[in-house]
């Protein structure tokens, strides 16, 4: 698993964590994620930030939190609405391009590695995002 | 359902021991009282639960009068700690005589817990071990259904296992049960995975709250100066966690891009980002004398 550098505030961290367990399929739609506190327990943070992380992942819909029975992973509806998330996707995405042509890392080379980071998993039955619409 | 304290004071012996003290506990939430030993916590339990009467406040819940009116007495659990009658009776004889104080018991549970963690239901808790004791503590306060449950101490001179069955504990029950729990202790870093705010007691009042905030700003660094003396906006800018000769853990908690540029001088020999752990937010959350405690306290230890 590709580990982030940057350094992050804690609840983007979880909140990465979390997605990328979601992508590579440890946690599956309809799975249900501890509660804030027993998170924050598990994770070794605080309350807080664990429910900062909780309500972010909320908007991006990648969780959804049910009245009284917990919070579940979301299914994902074909397309993503958040369009703050799409542009810092693709403001990552473009800032890696410069990058990679500045090293003289070929369009082929790029290609390759974003498939393999997509991962071989379950890549054809997660619904087509294009992120060009 | 909230339990209000309002402007509780309190002196023993012609001393001061709590002035104008006040602040509100709401349902399902895990409060910390944090306060140097001698500060006036165990008088605050005291005189919220009660036992001690205060010279001067009120302490309402559902706007009546909870010292006043006997019948609120089964919405809270206190004992005060380490001596109180618990520790001459034994699990069985302390769930029959709760159970005429609790009418809400929760006799399974209770039966349950003692079971999971093996202790002996026919020994006096005095002669429990340490860890054993704090056990019962967590489980007898929260089998008493009470909405609000105080502890005091509740992790002080645990072992890391202990401390973490512990937490579990409470966090399981407040999870299912929206109890309200004020948790007293003299270690901040303690109750940085339990709690959703902190009041702070200093000088016989509550100096201030405190909710755990992330601050975008927050960095922590090690380095290494080449001068003689630590340069002296270090100490001005950051809180110095650890110090070996010329090598420094930092953390600054209103990071800037002037900073930035100090560090990048001339001053040092070595510089490196750290991660910032919980530990490290939850710390800037405090003022630095708060930090100052600590590390008096460590020095103690």
């Amino acid at each position: 698993m590709v580990q982030i550098q940057r350094s992050q505030p804690l609840y983007e961290q979880l909140m990465w964590r979390i997605k990328s367990q979601v992508a590579s399929g440890v946690l599956n739609i309809g799975d249900k994620l501890p509660s804030v506190r027993e998170m924050a327990l598990i994770e070794g943070l605080n309350p807080n930030t664990v429910a900062k992380a909780y309500k972010a992942l909320e908007q991006q819909q990648v969780i959804a939190t049910v009245a009284g029975k917990g919070t579940f992973i979301r299914g994902n509806d074909g397309f993503v609405t958040d369009e703050r998330l799409l542009a810092s996707i693709r403001q990552q995405l473009a800032e890696a391009v410069i990058d990679a042509k500045r090293a003289a890392i070929s369009r082929a080379q790029l290609h390759q590695w974003l498939d393999a980071s997509y991962g071989e998993d379950r890549g054809e039955e997660r619904h087509g995002h294009d992120l060009s619409h | 359902m909230t339990l209000v304290i309002e402007n509780i004071s309190k002196k023993i012996q012609q001393q001061d021991v709590l002035k104008n003290v006040s602040f509100e506990l709401n349902t399902g939430e895990i409060v910390g009282l944090v306060g140097r030993n001698g500060s006036g916590k165990t008088t605050l339990f005291d005189t919220i639960a009660g036992e001690l009467l205060p010279d001067f406040g009120r302490i309402g819940l559902d706007g009546l009068d909870y010292i006043k009116t006997i019948r609120l007495h089964e919405q809270l659990f206190y004992v005060d700690m380490p001596e109180n009658w618990l520790r001459y009776y034994s699990p069985r004889k302390i769930k029959a005589i709760l159970k005429l104080a609790y009418p809400n018991f929760d006799e399974q549970w209770y039966d349950a817990e003692i079971k999971r963690f093996g202790l002996n239901n026919s020994k006096r808790i005095r002669t429990y071990s340490k860890g054993m004791r704090a056990l019962f503590m967590i489980i007898v306060s929260f089998a008493s259904r009470a909405q609000y449950v105080f502890l005091d101490e509740p992790l002080d001179g645990l072992d890391v296992l202990i401390r973490d069955q512990v937490k579990q504990l409470i966090v399981n029950q407040v999870t299912s049960h929206q109890t309200t729990v004020l948790i007293a202790s003299h270690n901040l870093v303690d109750l940085d995975t339990l709690v959703d705010r902190v009041l702070l007691l200093k000088n016989h009042t509550i100096d201030r709250t405190f909710a755990i905030e992330e601050n975008k700003n927050i960095r922590k660094y090690q380095l290494a100066y080449s001068g003689e003396v630590l340069p002296t906006f270090l100490r001005d800018s950051g809180t110095i966690i650890a110090q070996t000769g010329h090598v420094v853990t930092i953390v600054f908690n209103d990071f800037t891009e002037a900073l930035g540029i100090k560090l990048a001088g001339q001053d040092f020999k070595f510089i490196e980002e750290l991660p910032i752990g919980s530990e490290d937010v939850f710390r800037a959350s405090f003022a630095e004398e708060a930090h100052v405690w600590q590390q008096e306290l460590e020095g103690t230890k």
